[in-house]
This record gives C-alpha cells, sequence and structure tokens, in this order.
C-alpha cells in the first residue's frame, strides 16, 4: 500500500514534470528550477521515509503485551529522535526529550484511540515533550559545539545539488520561533502533510500552512543572509 | 494576477498541494513576473535542501537505555493496584457506615424468620459478623484479602468450603481455629453458644448484646445471649437458608470488614487483623485488651495500650496524616465508646 503511494506520487510529478517542460513558456532557468525541485523531491521518496506501524502490533501492545509495546517503541524510536534532534538542535537533549517521549508512550498506549494516526500521536507527544525543553532551556549551544556533535554523531549526506550548506540549513532553523519549526520539522523530516502536521500539533489547517509559509520564508531570508557573510546565529 | 496571491502558490507547489489548474495559474505568472520567478527559484532551492536534511539517528538505542525504567514503572504500576485497592477500602470506613447498617437490618430480619437449627458455625460466622458491628463495616473485594488480611482470608476460605457456591474464592488451607470452631459447633445443642463464643461478637442486636475477646467473657456473653431472646433463635438457623440469605444480599455480605468481628478469632488463632496506616508505615493490630502498634517494614513492635475497659474492640480507621486511630469499644451492656489513639502523644 505504502509503496502504491509513493509511486503514484512519482507518477504524479513526472506528469506534472512533462506538462511543464511541454508548457509553452520558453524560460529555461525556472524550468531547470522546478524539474530539479521535482525530481529531488523524487529522489525524497525513493529514501524511503514512509514507515507505517502495523496496527496489530499497536493493538497488542495496548492489550498489554509489553513484548509488543517494546517492538513498537524499537520501530518508532528513529522518528522520535529525528523530530527531537531537528527542534532541539542537540544531540544530548534530543535523546533526553525521545526517552521522555517513549517512557511516556510507553506509560500512555492506552490512551491512544484508532480514529488518529499513530505517526501523527507519536508526534504530538515528542513535539509537547521538545517545545516544553526548548522553553525551559535557553539556547546555550556554540556554533562550534553544534557542529561537533553534527559531524560526530549524523549521517552526513554530502549531497553536491543541496545550495545550502547543511549546517547552514540546521542553524537557520534553529532561528525559528518554536511552533514555525516545529512545523518545519514535521514537514521535512517527517513528510507530515498539512492535515497530518495539524493533527499533531493540534492546530487549525491554515495555521499550519501560515507556520510552514513564512518559516520557508524567514529560512530562505536567513540563509540567503548567511551566504552574503551575514552575521551568524 | 497579484504577487501576494501568486506567494501561496508558490508554497503550496512546494508542498505539492497544487492541482493542475493553479500548477497552470502560478506559471503562467512566473513567465511574467521576474521577481516571483526569482522568489520561487530560491524558494525551490531550500525547500530541496530542507528534503536532504540528513535523517539523523540516535548513536545509542533509545529503547535499550530506557528499559530499566520500564520494568521500574511496572513494578510501580503493580504495587500501586494494589495499594489503590487497599486504600478503596479504607475510605471505605467513613462512608459506608450507612449501607452497612441497612445490610444488618437485612440480616436481622431474614435470620429471624427462622427457627431450625443449624448444625454448621461457619454460617453463623458470615451473618453474626456481618451484623456485629454496623461502624466499621465496609465492602471488601474478596481477592483483595487474600493479600491484605490473614484472617479474613481464613474466614472467607471457611464460607467457600462448606458454602454452596454463594461465594467464589480460591481454597486455602483451612486453618486451625476455623477448624476447632466447626468442630466444636457440631456438637448439638451448643452450637450457638459456642460458636458465638468462638467468634466473640455480639451476635446480631449489637447494641444490647456484646462479647469479649478474653476467655472471662464467656459467660458474660452467654448471659447477653440469653437476655436477646430472637438472638438464640437467629443462631438455629441451617445452613442451606443462611447461604440463600448471604446469596441475596450478596453486596452487603461482601461488606465486610476484615477488623470488623475478627478478634475471637483473632485471639484464638493469632491471625489478626493489620489496621494500616494511610501511608502504611505502621499498623495497629487489636489483641484482646491490647492495642499494638507495628512498623510495617520490619513487623516489630513499636508501642501498646492497654485498653481501661472491657469488651469488644474494634478499629475504627486512621487519619489521614497516619498521626492517630480511632478504635470503639463495646461493652457488656452494649455501650460503644470511640477513643482516638495519638501517636505522638504517650497516654491514648
Amino acid at each position: 500500500m505504502i509503496c502504491f503511494i509513493v509511486v503514484e506520487s512519482i507518477n504524479e510529478k513526472l506528469y506534472y514534470l512533462t506538462k511543464i517542460i511541454s508548457n509553452k513558456n520558453n524560460d529555461n532557468s525556472y524550468k531547470a528550477a522546478t524539474f530539479k525541485h521535482i525530481t529531488s523531491s523524487i529522489r525524497l521518496h525513493e529514501r524511503g521515509s514512509f514507515h507505517v506501524v502495523e496496527p496489530s502490533l499497536i493493538k497488542s501492545a495496548q492489550s498489554g503485551d509489553r513484548e509488543a509495546l517494546v517492538t513498537l517503541l524499537r520501530e518508532i524510536e528513529n522518528h522520535v529522535y529525528r523530530t527531537a534532534y531537528y527542534i532541539l538542535n542537540n544531540e544530548q537533549d534530543a535523546l533526553d526529550a525521545s526517552q521522555e517521549a517513549l517512557i511516556r508512550i510507553y506509560t500512555k498506549i492506552d490512551t491512544y484511540e484508532e480514529k488518529a494516526q499513530f505517526k501523527t500521536w507519536v508526534q504530538r507527544i515528542v513535539t509537547n515533550i521538545c517545545i516544553d525543553k526548548f522553553r525551559r532551556s535557553k539556547p546555550t549551544v556554540s556554533i562550534e559545539e553544534h557542529e561537533l556533535v553534527f559531524q560526530e554523531k549524523s549521517n552526513v549526506e554530502h549531497d553536491v545539488l543541496a545550495a545550502f550548506a547543511m549546517d547552514d540549513i540546521r542553524q537557520a532553523i534553529e532561528q525559528l520561533p518554536e511552533h514555525h519549526r516545529t512545523v518545519v520539522v514535521l514537514r521535512y523530516l517527517q513528510d507530515f502533510s498539512y492535515n497530518e502536521i495539524a493533527a499533531s500539533l493540534d492546530l487549525p489547517l491554515n495555521t499550519v500552512k501560515s507556520y510552514l509559509f513564512r518559516a520557508r520564508q524567514q529560512l530562505q531570508q536567513l540563509l540567503q543572509d548567511y551566504q552574503k557573510g551575514g552575521v551568524r546565529g | 494576477m497579484i504577487c501576494t496571491e501568486v506567494g501561496e502558490l508558490m508554497q503550496r507547489q512546494l508542498d505539492y498541494d497544487l492541482n493542475e489548474q493553479e500548477l497552470t495559474l502560478l506559471m503562467n505568472h512566473l513567465t511574467e513576473c521576474d521577481a516571483c520567478k526569482d522568489l520561487f527559484e530560491k524558494l525551490t532551492l531550500l525547500s530541496g535542501s530542507l528534503e536532504q536534511l540528513p535523517r539523523v539517528t540516535p548513536s545509542v538505542s533509545i529503547v535499550d537505555s530506557i528499559l530499566p525504567e520500564l520494568d521500574a514503572i511496572d513494578r510501580q504500576r503493580a504495587t500501586a493496584q494494589s495499594k489503590h485497592k487497599r486504600y478503596a477500602r479504607m475510605r471505605w470506613i467513613t462512608t459506608a457506615a450507612s449501607v452497612a447498617a441497612a445490610a444488618s437490618v437485612v440480616f436481622i430480619m431474614s435470620m429471624g424468620w427462622n427457627g431450625s437449627r443449624s448444625d454448621n458455625s461457619v454460617a453463623y460466622d458470615v451473618a453474626i459478623s456481618s451484623s456485629s458491628d454496623t461502624r466499621v463495616a465496609q465492602p471488601f473485594d474478596v481477592s483483595n484479602l487474600f493479600r491484605d488480611n490473614e484472617a479474613m482470608m481464613e474466614r472467607a476460605n471457611d464460607i467457600q468450603t462448606e458454602s454452596t457456591g454463594a461465594y467464589t474464592i480460591e481454597p486455602l488451607s483451612t486453618p486451625s481455629g476455623i477448624t476447632h470452631n466447626t468442630d466444636t459447633s457440631t456438637t448439638e445443642g451448643n452450637a450457638s453458644g459456642q460458636s458465638s463464643v468462638k467468634t466473640n461478637t455480639p451476635p446480631l442486636a449489637s447494641d444490647s448484646n456484646a462479647s469479649d475477646a478474653s476467655d472471662q467473657s464467656r459467660n458474660e456473653f452467654d448471659e447477653g445471649s440469653k437476655q436477646g431472646g430472637f438472638v438464640k433463635k437467629d443462631m438455629e438457623k441451617p445452613e442451606q437458608e443462611m447461604l440463600g440469605i448471604a446469596a441475596v444480599t450478596e453486596n452487603e455480605a461482601d461488606m465486610e470488614e476484615p477488623s470488623t468481628g475478627m478478634l475471637g478469632i483473632a485471639t484464638e488463632t493469632s491471625e489478626l487483623a493489620k489496621n494500616y496506616s494511610p501511608d502504611e508505615e505502621v499498623y495497629v493490630v487489636i489483641e484482646g485488651h491490647t492495642i499494638a502498634l507495628y512498623e510495617t517494614s520490619s513487623n516489630e513492635q513499636l508501642r501498646t495500650w492497654e485498653m481501661s475497659i472491657t469488651g469488644t474492640a474494634q478499629f475504627v480507621g486512621w487519619d489521614s496524616e497516619s498521626q492517630s486511630f480511632i478504635y470503639e469499644v463495646t461493652d457488656v451492656e452494649g455501650q460503644t465508646n470511640r477513643y482516638t489513639i495519638n501517636l505522638n502523644e504517650q497516654n491514648e
């Protein structure tokens, strides 16, 4: 089923791609930009970030099967960590927040109701914890420290296609207000739709959009400043 | 088309949210507006970069790191559950009195109708203890008592072994005290008096009769039971009838508090009701004329108090701070007095 969605989604983009290329307008630079964008989004899907936890596993976990519950935690642990990492921008804080989130999921699994998507329920828990932590501790991590952590611990991907340095992007994300940052993380690190983000953060759909759109504008501005050699942080 | 409107289309395009029509609209505008085209290129570049952010993974397994904590949570839950049940019972001390009183009336009345002789004292135990005191009675979940109250466990077991399924209780080994009780009661004619003395509970009419925990009270008690004519009659119920009543009024019967009317059994079998303080640091045991305070962790006796008057003592309850507790003594006249013992004071 998941594969189907991905294929469909890729087909859709290829469709748009053909449409754009066959479009009567002859502006090559815009075509190129769009093309790059679309191909990169296809690549994103190929990276296989789609993962759905088996409903039967959730059921077993809810019915008190401890082994199932632990298995469930193992399946979501990377997703939980990734969100925490990009919101808190610090490995140790991310580990702490992830632990807290997984423990909360362990104790609250019986409160999960099927009407919500499991992944949005999980992300709601982890983002709440992160926002809490975020508010309690003022950002104290220096650029040096944060770069050190990043190089040590993350699977840094060198992508020549990426126009901005990853460090710059992460640095810019850190400048965003907490909700904008959270929306960006769910959109780009969890590949959530507007609706899924809205469900996770308990926000109206329009608010999600406006946060995301504003966040992208802010990021774009920040990154442009960085590239021009502006002051970082 | 205005550039601000295009701004939203651009943003939505980054999230693949545009339909074909909207996409065409956007593209057409971009060919005409350099500023928008420039912005869209930048945003597209940004969005592409964001999509390529590394999918970081934790350096260690987070689940492994919290496994000990999860175990601790499981243990906590297990103890919290039993604690919760015990506290639930404690709370009933103050709230169940009226319900229990009603139950007593039901028992007294139903038992009064029957005049035939019983050859089983166990049924008495159920009925007598249910009605012996209307103030301390409280409901209990039978399964709780297996954990919390040894004496009651034996009683419950006895009920089960003798009954025909009115109660469902896990079988336990029959304690000697109860066995003894049953034996004596089967001797014809003595059943009522003997079994009552064994349990040492004021039979039925709690305010007109009273018995004592000590052996010396036996005579006094016999006096008492003779005076209360219907009491004796009540004692002569056949088991089956009793069980029928017990089944009908099952809820009321279940309200029996373990410490109620346990005194007699306690003195004979040294299986005493432990009345835990709310914080569970200590518990109180009433043993004959002595009230003893024990430390929960060590089961060491911390203090004792001697009761000044003769009568049946019953534990009533703790205050919420675990600083004092109340017990009451019903004397041979049927007079009930309440006493408060403050743990911080030398004398009661």
